[in-house]
């Protein structure tokens, strides 16, 4: 992607003077004294050191500013990106498994995509289905599947998810593994030996090659079918008793009108419910700046570099919805936030909605790229502050208006340009401190209207 | 020889960490599949170690022997009013209702996740986040108390309430009429030992003698015998939880014979103080403590401190102040502040975020003229649970903030 920035009127950070700065958009003196005060520069991202001026603020002015003094740089290569692979050649379960990361503070239009982006929305939306969920024990002591969607079948899904989740070096630790576990039980059973014998025993070859001869299936092949033994290993829950309600017996379902003056009120069929034991789709991984993986049940975003901002897809996606996630800040300073992403078409056209470590929520749309604050940072008697504390956290997207909600109470609510379909997801900013970690759990949508 | 003794080492321990390093590396979440199992076996070295014990603290024997030579006459029930009785209608003898959604509760999360289940029933939409977010501030809170989810329903729109003395009886009525009924009882885990839990109770069965509950742990449709229920319920003075429709009150009123809770919790005391005389061991303990229990609910602080002395002689487990700290204001009115310490200090070896037991230790402590003590013991519960006003207070009154 080439990017068209203006030429003209850039001004030079090493020279101008405060109150120029302070005409450019988002600028207000004080900032533009510190910018003075952090002279000299000898390049534009080294704004991002000036304290208080926070990335999406550079995001506007990096286009307006410049280091006068010319730098004799040596020839630069080509930023390396990793190509995005076309909707069609993504296997349907692991395209709608999405994360991207920011590669750098100072680079929003370079993104590290550890897996497919979002097929058209299309492909996505028409089959969906919720599968009836598998029995399961607490505590995830055992494997079972949570409502999934059914694009394929569910040994399929595992068996794609798993090469997905745990590619890579997992896969070949995986394979390293075994491997040095059949040599060495052939050590231990002296079916091999580090001494060449011309005359090995008679019994010798069906065992090495029991051992040798891999199996014609490959390893995710038959980690799904150990899976899906373990699936239909466990125990069915208990048989309920037969029902025998007549007719003249008292009514078996309640029938009244529930009024909770929440935004819960008036909701639909639930499109996802994610606990995380186990996890659904989302896409885990690591790049140099940020790291997200499940843990203990959670959704754990870490964000190494202050800065940088980090976020993941999971596979549902819808246009009127209310979705709510309870998250937890760990320790944290000003300027460190976390929560949720809904309407996310890819990654350049999504919404967040975060609240920071000293109880300010934001609403941030990233429409065609660039960042736009539809409510910025807003403090709430209704959070919980500080390192540890949790919220939860909750948005009803109905037609073109946002409600916003923090621990069950509405906070605001703003009119969007135009309602649009996207994925769920979560996300966290890091913005002054290094590695931070933000949990997210217990994420729910239901579906608004009819 | 040796060497191959030395190979046969090396081998077997290179298979062994081979096949467990492609286990964690290949399963699917295995830090949350071995991360709790990991928490149970630090807490079991953890008691271990430092030889915790498995019961409370027994009372001082000085206390205990004026307690028996005195325990059977003080011990009588309260003498509230006996209410009308109602004539019961008859009701089938099975009945399962439905329309609940499954909640598979998180750790320490039986109470909001057993509370969102009920409310669906009702037509809630929601799960635990939304109820354990506000019953418990801290994640990490070990109990929610019946009251802090009856207040949660009506929060939100619901009719509810929470008395004691429920029977086998009162539930099936209850279910028969359309109201599942929240029940806090008790439950052995094999890694874990005792511990309090709640289940919903949403059908019965006479025939088959069993409860059929929609439970956060051990899955929906979880069928109890009428016995079995009966004996996990003893623990918590067989306390429950009806929700219902404001306009349908009347109806729960009729089934529960229109007794009010002064009547439920003379019925709760006579019929502890008549388990008192006919179960033995641990279930015996329970009816002492219920006994207590019963008795503090009428301010008989004196008489409560005995039949709690009772249950600890015998043996109470060492998680039961997590969930009823009643004893604890039992001794503290009694002026038995040492008793106070004791039982805290016990509680909280083993888990130092029961608000609870930390608010009623300070209370102990600014009695003995422990006002340091006292005031840190307020901090930490008002910062463990901003719906528990009384620290707050308490450090008011101390002229300290929180």
């Amino acid at each position: 992607m080439t990017e068209t920035a203006p030429r003209a009127a850039k001004l030079d950070l090493n020279t101008a003077t405060p109150a120029e700065l302070a005409g450019l958009p988002g600028l207000t003196p004080a900032l533009a004294e510190q910018i003075v005060a952090y002279r000299p520069f000898t390049a534009t991202k080294e704004l991002l050191r000036v304290p208080g001026l926070e990335f999406e603020l550079f995001e506007q002015l990096k286009r307006r500013v410049k280091v006068g003094r010319p730098r004799a740089a040596a020839p630069r290569a080509p930023r390396k990106r990793q190509p995005r692979r076309a909707p069609a050649e993504a296997p349907p379960p692991v395209a709608v498994h999405v994360h991207v990361n920011a590669a750098a503070p100072y680079e929003t239009t370079t993104f590290r995509t550890t897996a497919a982006p979002p097929p058209p929305i299309s492909e996505v939306i028409e089959p969906l289905v919720i599968a009836e969920p598998a029995p399961r024990t607490p505590f995830g002591r055992q494997l079972a599947a949570t409502p999934t969607r059914a694009l394929v079948p569910l040994g399929a899904q595992v068996t794609t998810a798993l090469f997905e989740s745990y590619a890579g070096p997992r896969v070949v630790f995986a394979l390293f593994s075994f491997t040095l576990a059949a040599i060495a039980l052939a050590f231990a059973t002296g079916r091999l030996s580090l001494r060449w014998d011309p005359a090995p025993p008679t019994s010798a070859p069906a065992v090495i090659a029991a051992a040798a001869t891999p199996t014609l299936e490959p390893l995710a092949t038959q980690v799904s079918q150990a899976v899906a033994a373990t699936l239909a290993a466990q125990p069915s829950p208990t048989a309920p008793p037969e029902p025998t309600a007549t007719a003249d017996l008292p009514a078996a379902t309640p029938t009244t009108a529930f009024i909770s003056n929440s935004g819960l009120d008036g909701v639909g069929a639930q499109i996802f419910n994610e606990t995380f034991i186990p996890a659904g789709y989302w896409s885990v991984g690591e790049t140099d700046f940020s790291n997200i993986f499940v843990d203990t049940g959670t959704l754990a975003i870490l964000v190494k570099t202050p800065g940088s901002i980090a976020w993941a897809f999971n596979g549902y996606s819808a246009e009127d919805f209310y979705f709510q996630g309870l998250l937890r800040l760990g320790a944290c300073q000003l300027g460190d936030y976390g929560g949720l992403i809904f309407r996310g078409q890819d990654d350049n056209n999504l919404y967040l909605f975060g609240l920071s470590c000293d109880g300010r929520y934001r609403l941030v749309e990233r429409a065609g790229g660039e960042f736009r604050f539809l409510i910025d940072f807003t403090f709430t008697p209704e959070a919980s502050t500080g390192s540890g504390a949790t919220n939860l956290l909750a948005v009803r997207a109905e037609g073109r208006k946002l409600s916003l909600y923090i621990n069950d109470q509405f906070v605001n609510a703003v009119e969007d340009v135009a309602p649009s379909r996207g994925f769920f997801g979560a996300f966290a900013k890091a913005g002054t401190t290094t590695n931070l970690r933000v949990d997210l759990d217990d994420l729910s949508a239901w579906s608004l209207g009819p | 020889m040796k060497s191959t003794g030395i190979k046969s080492w090396v081998i077997g321990s290179v298979i062994v960490l081979a096949v467990g390093g492609a286990s964690f590396w290949v399963v699917p979440n295995w830090p949350e599949r071995v991360g709790w199992r990991w928490q149970q076996f630090w807490a079991g070295t953890r008691r271990a170690v430092l030889q915790l014990p498995d019961t409370l603290p027994t009372p001082a024997v000085a206390a205990v022997a004026t307690s028996a030579a005195t325990a059977t006459p003080p011990l009588t029930a309260p003498t509230a009013t006996p209410e009308a009785a109602a004539a019961l209608p008859a009701y089938p003898d099975q009945m399962e209702l439905t329309g609940f959604t499954q909640v598979w509760q998180k750790v320490n999360n039986c109470g909001p996740a057993t509370l969102a289940m009920a409310l669906s029933y009702w037509g809630w939409k929601g799960t635990q986040a939304n109820t354990a977010n506000a019953l418990k501030p801290d994640p990490n809170d070990r109990n929610v108390a019946p009251a802090e989810m009856a207040a949660y329903a009506q929060r939100v729109g619901l009719g509810a309430l929470v008395r004691q003395g429920g029977t086998v009886e009162t539930a099936k009525r209850l279910v028969a009429a359309g109201f599942p009924v929240v029940v806090e009882t008790s439950l052995v885990l094999p890694e874990q030992g005792w511990e309090g839990h709640y289940t919903l109770v949403t059908g019965y069965s006479d025939p088959h003698q069993q409860f059929t509950t929609q439970d956060a742990l051990r899955g929906p449709n979880f069928v109890q015998t009428y016995a079995d229920l009966e004996r996990d319920w003893r623990a918590f003075n067989f306390t429950y939880i009806v929700l219902y429709a404001p306009t349908r009150e009347a109806e729960v009123l009729n089934v529960l014979a229109g007794a009010g809770p002064a009547g439920d919790a003379q019925r709760a005391a006579e019929r502890a103080r008549a388990e008192t005389a006919t179960l033995s061991g641990q279930d015996l303990a329970f009816a002492w403590f219920n006994l207590g229990s019963s008795l503090a609910a009428s301010a008989d602080w004196p008489a409560a401190a005995q039949a709690y002395d009772q249950a600890r002689q015998i043996g109470l487990p060492w998680r039961m102040l997590w969930y009823q700290p009643t004893p604890l204001e039992t001794y503290f009115q009694a002026g038995r502040y040492q008793d106070v310490l004791d039982l805290a200090d016990a509680t909280l070896a083993q888990a130092d975020n029961i608000e609870e037991v930390l608010y009623w230790r300070g209370r102990a402590r600014l009695a003995l003229g422990d006002r340091d003590g006292a005031s840190a013991d307020w901090q930490a519960a008002a910062a463990l649970n901003r719906n528990f006003t009384a620290p707050a207070q308490a450090l008011a009154e101390l002229g300290a903030t929180p």
